[in-house]
């Protein structure tokens, strides 16, 4: 191996070089720089190594990597360098790093074991067709001789056979030829004659099309516009409050308040008392699992004194509270399993230790039902439920009452969809009487209220924008499309009581070079492009026409097709110029 | 005040990108036509020190700043004239507050959900959520007036498996997760005014962990670490969509700290040390640095690890690690990560290339401090180019339109 630095060669002995797989990572590195310097025998004396990295590895190519392995290396006193391969399409960038290129090294190639061994070309077989694949072709089986010469007397007959028969069809066959002959001669001729006498180029040419966005101030108002001041704006559009009087709409709310109407598990425990004095317990002493379930005895329980050598037990039946400690029902959770511990923590903390409880068998009869019903606090979440659903229904309310009045008035008023200039007034919410405590999984509440808002002339508007779009086209450009329905405004300002706002609107729509038209302007234009291509190459003129700010894509087709220049003759270029977009009427 | 300073009709049309940090506001100016691959591209990129203390900063102290942008501005406009169309504002973490809320609703499992039931749920949730959020963010601010800046549904979860869409999909209990942050009502005002000032009104505030969640770009979770000058921010996420974040606390100001003790040297050269550290360029000795240093950054490994616990990340081998901020820079914070997760190699430093919507062609970007305000501007591109990123988001959204939109 040839190894380079700075183009300059330089030997590396190969017990220096410590060869990283792409798959080593960082501690694999370094385990293999121990083993290194493990085998060498004066640790005062370190020879500088070599990282053969054969891949693009991170710790070569991440700049931060590299400082990490560098750090960690330095640690150790341990001065190295980089051998990274020639194939590499890259090096990396960090000008800090002793980077060694080695040469003449070949990329590591993986086979794939699971390549299916049809799917190669080369199939070693005697007798292929394939005279460069034939493996021992010179050895030839006596079936094989027999055939050759076979093959050899047929082709005798043949040609013996030829001489002997009449000559005719053989001379049809060379007449057709030398007519088909004739005829391609003619037609090449033609073509190259028109090539030379009408060369001609015909360029497809489609106009830049891009995007165009403006943002305006309007100025909106219903009786009449505020006075120009600093901050006001040019623009200015009539608004008209009108409002939709009793609007009614009904909304369906579920109720938050649970019972438990399951029923109590029950089940026997032992007792076990360790303590040396006797203990009484109370009916429904409490006995709770580690999980806060909550069961209690029926009855008085006594406790005989005992020693914990020599403990005292009783059996007793409990059952299970409704609820546990907080405040989930426990119904099917109190079917415990038989061994389960239970503690008293009615006791004081000095007996705790020493009485304990364990169920004896499988608890049973514990089932969990719950049962919806209307809380107090739900008819206040629901009432402001009922308002916020009006809220969100405000806008669509308003523009069907609206939409109802355009037919009758035959405007085109449309509604300032802003939270600022839309109002419900007049709430009422209808609900049945006595429905706190019903068992109901939901209930109805009828709202009526009247809704308030603001409309403008959507003509009024679309003048103003088409107006604001047309003004900041780029030069030699038309306007094609304004987006509409993609309208963008937010009210900033608002007076209500004199019923002015301002809005700001943002616009956007689409705008064409210009090249078609009669106009002075564009056919200046539209010669220069001519200009420009004229008697270049293909290629070159369609370098040109795509670095034209007014050219989007363009095509070009020359007569005849082997000419690969465009033609200098400004009569024969025709240049086609084809708007891919409709204009908007 | 005086209107449309830099709007002349035949300007380049620009977005401006204020990024309002502690010690800084950073500046990004980017052109509003995009190339065929949907990149906007930079054209100025400007950081503003301020002395400003928070106090200052949450009542909208802003005239220093004001006079300080306008100043940049003209600058800019004498050199290329531009034209200011929108204008959008990053919030660091300290001046808002935020948290996560989840509310769980038992729903009848024989009936499938209805857009009725969907709407109580998130009506209810969204309430009580909000009320939550909105109680911390009064402890924080002492009672001022807030007002609530992002809602965003992060997550629901039927039977605890997270959907897309529960509408007609049967389950015994509903789990919603949001995601709301408030700020104080005078500092939104006041960066109101700031941007009407410029010539347009604010378009939109986005806050830091929501607009760096649009790093992670796959299905694959993703942890993105900023270490900055004044805190480091986790968060997690995936699909463009914020799961977790939190704070710690640390910043590469507990690093300077460390040096100035260690090296009884002043604030200025205890962190160019630390810049030098990070060229390697070593201004004493290599050993004592690279001890300080590990010793530091090993209290930031601790709060990690602390916090990919509470983040319930088991197994981080399938989890993307990205790294942002000044101190993505320190060797010693990249191999200590690895070394404790055992992912050699795997941490990525975020670059321009995270950014979808972003491309720089003039080289601006060359400080590992603007990821954030590139993210900013990343989520602005994101949310007007339509971009969802997954199919969660447009549906949330559009329930979301259903049951709140007047508050958010």
């Amino acid at each position: 191996m040839k190894f380079k630095k700075n183009n300059k060669k330089i030997k590396i002995l190969d017990k220096h070089i410590i060869r990283v797989e792409k798959d080593f990572r960082l501690p694999d590195i370094l385990a293999e720089v121990a083993k290194f310097r493990e085998s060498n025998p004066n640790l005062h004396a370190l020879p500088k190594i070599y990282l053969f990295f054969e891949s693009e590895h991170v710790n070569v190519f991440s700049e931060l990597h590299y400082q990490v392995l560098f750090r960690c290396l330095k640690d150790q006193n341990q001065d190295f360098g980089i051998i990274l391969p020639s194939f590499l399409e890259q090096t990396p960038k960090n000008k800090q790093m002793d980077l060694v290129i080695a040469e003449d090294v070949e990329p590591k190639v993986v086979l794939d074991k699971n390549l299916d061994s049809n799917s190669h070309d080369l199939v070693f077989k005697k007798g292929s067709e394939n005279a460069q694949m034939q493996l021992n072709a010179d050895i030839k089986t006596p079936q094989e001789q027999e055939l050759e010469l076979y093959k050899k007397s047929l082709e005798n007959i043949k040609n013996q056979a030829q001489k002997v028969m009449p000559n005719k069809p053989v001379q049809a066959h060379g007449f057709k030829k030398v007519l088909a002959f004739c005829m391609v001669l003619s037609l090449v001729g033609f073509f190259t004659i028109a090539a030379f006498a009408f060369p001609k180029t015909t360029v497809t040419i489609v106009p830049k099309i891009s995007s165009i966005e403006q943002v305006l101030n309007i100025h909106l108002y219903e009786n009449k516009p505020s006075e120009i001041n600093e901050s006001s704006s040019l623009n200015k559009l009539k608004v008209y409050k009108f409002t939709v009087p009793k609007i009614q709409t009904s909304v369906r709310f579920v109720s938050t308040g649970v019972n438990n109407i399951g029923t109590n598990a029950k089940g026997k425990i032992r007792i076990t008392n360790t303590a040396p004095k006797p203990f009484n317990l109370v009916p429904f002493t409490r006995f709770q699992t580690e999980d806060g379930l909550i069961f209690r005895s029926q009855d008085f329980i006594y406790l005989d004194a005992a020693t914990p050598s020599n403990p005292s037990f009783k059996e007793v039946e409990v059952t299970s509270d409704a609820f546990d400690l907080a405040g989930v029902g426990i119904g099917v959770r109190g079917n415990l399993t038989s061994g389960t511990k239970l503690s008293l923590p009615g006791l004081k903390e000095s007996s705790k230790n020493l009485i304990s409880a364990e169920t004896i068998d499988d608890f049973s009869g514990g089932t969990t039902k719950i049962e919806k019903f209307v809380k107090d606090t739900d008819l206040i979440a629901a009432s402001e439920f009922a308002q916020k659903e009006l809220r969100v229904k405000l806008a669509q309310m308003l523009k069907e009452g609206l939409s109802q009045k355009n037919q009758v008035t035959k405007e085109d008023l449309v509604l300032l969809e802003s939270p600022e200039t839309m109002s419900i007034n007049n709430i009422k919410l209808e609900m049945d009487n006595n429905l706190i405590g019903q068992k109901l999984h939901s209930f109805q509440i009828q709202v009526s209220a009247d809704l308030e808002g603001y409309a403008y002339s959507n003509s009024s508007l679309e003048q103003i924008l088409r107006n604001k779009l047309i003004s900041n086209l780029d030069p030699h450009n038309l306007l094609k499309t304004i987006d509409f329905k993609n309208l963008n405004y937010k009210v900033f300002k608002q007076n209500k009581d004199l019923g002015t706002f301002d809005a700001t609107f943002v616009i956007t729509g689409l705008q064409q070079a210009q090249l078609n038209g009669s106009t002075m302007d564009v056919q200046k234009v539209f010669n220069q492009l001519k200009l420009s291509i004229l008697g270049q190459s293909t290629q070159k003129a369609l370098q040109i026409l795509k670095d034209n700010p007014l050219v989007e894509t363009s095509e070009i087709k020359s007569f005849p097709v082997w000419k690969s220049t465009v033609t200098n003759n400004i009569n024969n270029l025709k240049v086609v110029v084809n708007e891919s977009i409709p204009s908007q009427s | 005040m005086f209107k449309n300073l830099f709007s002349k009709a035949t300007e380049l049309d620009t977005f401006l990108v204020l990024d309002f940090a502690q010690n800084n506001l950073k500046m990004l100016l980017i052109s509003s036509k995009y190339n065929s691959q949907f990149e906007h591209f930079v054209l100025a990129f400007e950081v503003i020190n301020h002395n400003l203390s928070l106090t200052q900063i949450l009542n909208g102290e802003f005239e220093s700043i004001r006079q300080e942008i306008t100043k940049r501005l003209t600058k800019l406009y004498k050199k290329s004239a531009f034209n200011i169309v929108s204008c959008v504002c990053g919030l660091d973490d300290a001046f808002f507050e935020s948290s996560f809320h989840t509310s769980v609703f038992q729903t009848n499992p024989e009936h499938p959900i209805d857009m009725g039931t969907l709407q109580n749920i998130l009506q209810q949730s969204h309430s009580k959520t909000r009320l939550s959020v909105m109680k911390k963010a009064r402890q924080k601010f002492k009672d001022a007036s807030l007002k609530l800046i992002q809602s965003d549904l992060i997550d629901i979860r039927l039977d605890n498996k997270s959907v897309t869409n529960p509408l007609g999909l049967k389950a015994s209990n509903v789990s919603v997760i949001f995601f709301n942050a408030f700020c104080q009502d005078k500092l939104y005002e006041s960066l109101q005014n700031l941007t009407s000032y410029v010539g347009f009104p604010l378009s939109q505030i986005y806050l830091q962990p929501v607009a760096q969640s649009l790093i992670a770009k796959t299905e694959q979770k993703a942890l993105i670490l900023e270490i900055s000058h004044s805190k480091t921010s986790v968060t997690l996420a995936k699909s463009g969509r914020l799961l977790k974040s939190k704070i710690l606390n640390f910043s590469t100001q507990t690093i300077i700290n460390e040096y100035q003790e260690r090296f009884s040297i002043g604030q200025e050269e205890a962190f160019q040390m630390l810049i030098n550290y990070c060229n390697d360029k070593f201004d004493r000795e290599y050993r004592d640095l690279r001890k300080i240093t590990c010793i530091t950054v090993k209290k930031l490994i601790s709060e990690i690890k602390q916090t990919v616990k509470d983040f319930k990340l088991y197994d981080l081998d399938q989890i993307e690690i990205f790294l942002s901020g000044g101190g993505s820079k320190i060797p010693e914070i990249t191999e200590l990560i690895e070394n404790e997760f055992n992912l050699h190699g795997a941490t990525k430093i975020c670059s321009l290339n995270s950014f979808k919507f972003i491309a720089d062609p003039n080289n601006l970007i060359d400080q590992p401090g603007a990821i954030t305000t590139l993210s900013y501007a990343n989520k602005f591109l994101s949310d007007k180019n339509k971009n969802s990123e997954s199919a969660f988001n447009s549906n949330i959204n559009q329930i979301l339109r259903l049951t709140s939109h007047n508050e958010v």
